[in-house]
């Protein structure tokens, strides 16, 4: 990525938002693939993208050089995604009056998880199908599969981004393959 | 070599991580056994399926949105930002008015009017007009000198007539026989004022 990059880090560092602005179109898609694929969900995803750049802006004085930038921000993202997956496991009777409404239960407030016309028409049959194997992985998988084969990210940066050790990149890539495989019916 | 050793292998080989004499290894058994075949074929496939799915692209917006959603500039970063964006003018612009801050008030601290000559009692002065007047068929011997002020000669000077920070006006009737001289001090003073600062600064 090299200079462009570490001038606009640099900048940015200095409270110049113009230079935050091109580094969010430099990264965004990255991000919000990744969000997609870890919620499987384009509001969700696209609110944890947002979170994502947010954080790197208040906090791109704690960025260590020595790691490329792109490492950094897809820990971020995958932190995030994973406390939102966690949040969203915590149980909740939906039954259960939401306070201070007259009347209106979680039902209500629940998003719609099913994938809307634009997107079922943009992936497809198959691409749903792909999508679903991944999404039905438990998070530590799926967030390495992604970085893995959607990302293209090498083993050793994976280690990186998760703070994990290579060798368990290694055999959790495995496993995530063997279960994607099963799920795909290969 | 069983199939669980060869089920190894193959992620090995799929992490592009295998040792080339288990590639061999691997080869071999691959070409005996059908089971093991078809699962390195499935997984292979299953790769290239995830591969496939299309890239999918933040929504339109998205930049403005996040942009948005940043905490507002508080008036003490946007003064950083134009300071750090414009050093060099910052600090020209300030110390041009640092300058001429020090120069106006020491400027205006002796405007007084000064007047020495040796016949003092030979001379009118006008205050309303702020003006020294050498009266007309009056003789004045020795110099005149004025500051700040303006000195009308109508009589006679027998001597030098120096003005600093004024005018000197000659009626028809009057005469002077040594000089005449006027003194703008405001030039003199910048460079005062400039040589001032510069021993400030560079002790």
């Amino acid at each position: 990525m090299g200079s462009i990059e570490e001038k606009l880090i640099k900048k940015m560092a200095k409270g110049d938002r113009d230079a935050f602005a091109e580094l969010v179109e430099l990264y965004k898609d990255k991000v919000y693939q990744v969000s997609y694929r870890m919620l499987g969900n384009a509001q969700e995803a696209e609110d944890v993208a947002q979170e994502t750049f947010l954080r790197v802006y208040a906090n791109i004085g704690n960025y260590d050089p020595s790691y490329k930038f792109s490492t950094w921000i897809y820990r971020i993202a995958t932190n995030l995604c994973i406390d939102h997956l966690r949040k969203r496991k915590q149980v909740y009777s939906l039954d259960k009056q939401v306070e201070g409404t007259d009347g209106l239960d979680w039902h209500d407030r629940l998003a719609d998880q099913s994938p809307n016309p634009e997107e079922t028409l943009l992936t497809g049959e198959l691409q749903g199908q792909v999508q679903q194997a991944i999404e039905s992985l438990t998070p530590k998988y799926r967030s390495i599969i992604t970085l893995r084969y959607i990302e293209d990210l090498s083993l050793n940066e994976i280690s990186e981004v998760l703070k994990l050790p290579v060798s368990t990149i290694k055999t959790r890539i495995h496993r995530g393959r063997e279960a994607l495989r099963k799920k795909l019916n290969l | 070599m069983d199939c669980e050793q060869t089920a190894r292998l193959i992620h090995e080989y799929l992490d592009d991580d295998i040792h080339r004499d288990d590639e061999l290894e691997l080869k071999k058994h691959l070409l005996q056994c059908a089971d093991c075949k078809e699962r390195f074929h499935a997984l292979q496939q299953t790769i290239a399926l995830v591969q496939s799915t299309s890239h999918i692209y933040a929504p339109s917006g998205f930049t403005d949105r996040v942009l948005a959603a940043l905490p507002k500039e508080t008036l003490a970063q946007l003064v950083k930002k134009r300071l750090q964006q414009h050093p060099f003018l910052v600090a020209a612009s300030l110390f041009i008015v640092m300058m001429a801050g020090s120069m106006t008030a020491y400027w205006h601290e002796d405007r007084q009017v000064q007047l020495s000559a040796d016949q003092l009692q030979q001379l009118q002065i006008d205050h309303l007009n702020n003006k020294v007047i050498v009266p007309a068929n009056s003789v004045v011997n020795g110099d005149i000198v004025v500051r700040n002020t303006d000195i009308a000669v109508e009589g006679e000077v027998k001597g030098n007539v120096v003005a600093i920070d004024g005018r000197i006006y000659l009626a028809s009737t009057g005469s002077i026989t040594g000089n005449k001289e006027e003194i703008n001090q405001a030039v003199e003073w910048v460079w005062y004022n400039l040589k001032r600062v510069a021993y400030q600064i560079i002790p």
